[in-house]
């Protein structure tokens, strides 16, 4: 399965109030500058990730308005509820 | 501050010269009424609204106070109340009558709602100790500039409807404020409240209660918990979604540090594995399958937003609360995106750390909130 590899800006990180997940409980949008490899669904242009804690699964305290370079693992949908690294790209 | 009789006042006529406010403040010219503007008196709209403001903050007011106001969709084509049906003309001599004004289109030249403002002057200033506003759209930052500089006194509650011309929101509004109306709401009165505005936003419904006399409200670490969160006529309280929030974290402790020390088990991707695995040997899953795309994917569901989710909401935040700060130490520590940081973080015995400190965050938050909800609900039990 193709991953996909994308580096995007996050625009916000909210609780998840439907409560799809509980060991995941936040929505992550991105927004997406480039797709280095693989699709997005969509015109590509945000993506948002289901995660179980910003800051933890990004390894930045303070995600919001930071550039990442994520790599999907899973399938990609809407929210992304998959396995992903995320790396910082450029500086803090 | 205690709820003052709703009293009634014959609708003036439209056009009908201003009288100017009685209550102080500002007097602003003559103008005609808009023509759907109802029964309400100055005075006591402005003290309401100063009053809400005082007590809340003006931040708090804008999420109520929306820029255009709605009116009971009325056959008779002007003011009429909501308390017989939506289609009667009202003379003033009903009880329960609520009081709306209708945005007219934005008038040029004025603010949004200056010729509701301007209207107001023209409803003679006889004491009104309370009205209530039924509003929807967007914040109308300008109504309350005017109005935050007429008093400071009084009380009153602003809900906020759905957009149009009633709508369900509308409907509790009107059921509201007909309760009032009619005296001091009984418990089971607040209880079927309670079921009533149960998908209303948390800041609405405490402005309901408190427009019902149902004022009591503790702070719990940002969330007010007032009787909104308790059990209703027939729907349930919050208490066992809390109880099993409590549960949850408690389970998930206990499964992070069961990884502990295990053989293979060195990271942070190793932990999670090893929670996954445990929690699938029991059967028991995290997300709400949607269903399995065309891609192979399985879709998670998004659930009904429940009474009790700001409850929830908040206790997600103290616990990304501790992965934050701890993340922000090992970056002070390490350095940001350095190996020693990587490696720090992505250390098992860390992740399990981590995770068990952000689950026992939230325990005692949640605790907080039921020996809060004990206190608030006797009023309403």
């Amino acid at each position: 399965m193709a991953a996909v590899t994308l580096t995007g800006t996050v625009r916000a990180a909210v609780v998840d109030g439907r409560q799809r997940d509980r060991r995941r409980r936040w929505l992550v949008t991105v927004d997406v500058e480039r797709v280095e490899e693989g699709e997005l669904a969509g015109d590509g242009t945000t993506l948002t990730l289901l995660v179980h804690s910003p800051s933890r699964d990004f390894a930045d305290p303070d995600v919001v308005g930071h550039a990442f370079r994520l790599t999907l693992l899973d399938p990609v949908e809407d929210p992304y509820a998959g396995r992903f690294t995320a790396v910082a790209a450029g500086g803090d | 501050m205690h709820a003052a009789d709703v009293r009634l006042h014959p609708a003036p006529g439209e056009g009908a010269e201003p009288a100017g406010l009685r209550t102080g403040g500002r007097r602003s010219p003559g103008v005609a009424a808009p023509a759907a503007l109802g029964r309400l008196d100055a005075g006591g709209a402005a003290r309401l609204l100063g009053f809400l403001q005082g007590a809340g903050g003006n931040a708090a007011v804008q999420r109520l106070v929306a820029s255009a106001t709605v009116q009971r969709d009325c056959g008779c084509g002007g003011t009429c109340g909501c308390g017989a049906g939506g289609g009667a003309v009202h003379d003033g001599e009903e009880p329960g009558d609520v009081v709306v004004a209708r945005q007219t289109p934005p008038v040029v030249g004025k603010a949004p709602l200056q010729a509701v403002i301007d209207a107001l002057d023209s409803v003679a200033p006889t004491a009104l100790d309370d009205a209530f506003f039924v509003l929807n759209g967007r914040a109308m930052p300008e109504l309350l500039t005017v109005l935050s500089g007429l008093q400071t006194a009084g009380r009153f509650s602003v809900v906020k409807a759905n957009a149009g011309r009633g709508g369900p929101r509308m409907d509790v509004a009107c059921k509201v404020v007909e309760l009032r109306a009619a005296g001091t709401p009984s418990h089971d009165d607040l209880r079927r409240v309670v079921d009533m505005v149960e998908t209303f936003p948390p800041d609405q419904r405490t402005a309901i209660f408190r427009f019902l006399g149902a004022n009591l409200v503790v702070d719990v670490r940002g969330v007010d918990v007032d009787v909104s969160y308790c059990k209703g006529a027939t729907g349930a309280g919050c208490e066992k979604a809390i109880r099993e929030a409590i549960a949850w974290a408690r389970k998930m402790a206990a499964e992070y540090a069961a990884c502990r020390g295990r053989k293979g088990i060195r990271t942070g991707d190793d932990v999670e594995n090893c929670v996954d695995a445990s929690l699938g040997k029991q059967g028991i899953t995290t997300s709400q399958a949607g269903g399995t795309s065309s891609t192979g994917a399985v879709t998670v569901a998004a659930q009904p937003m429940t009474k009790c989710e700001p409850i929830m909401t908040r206790g997600t935040e103290i616990h990304e609360g501790v992965h934050q700060a701890h993340t922000l130490a090992l970056r002070k520590k390490f350095g940001a995106g350095t190996p020693q940081f990587q490696a720090a973080w992505n250390n098992a015995a860390d992740w399990i750390s981590d995770e068990i400190n952000a689950y026992g965050a939230e325990i005692p938050f949640y605790q907080e909130v039921l020996k809060a909800m004990k206190t608030v609900c006797k009023t309403v039990s």
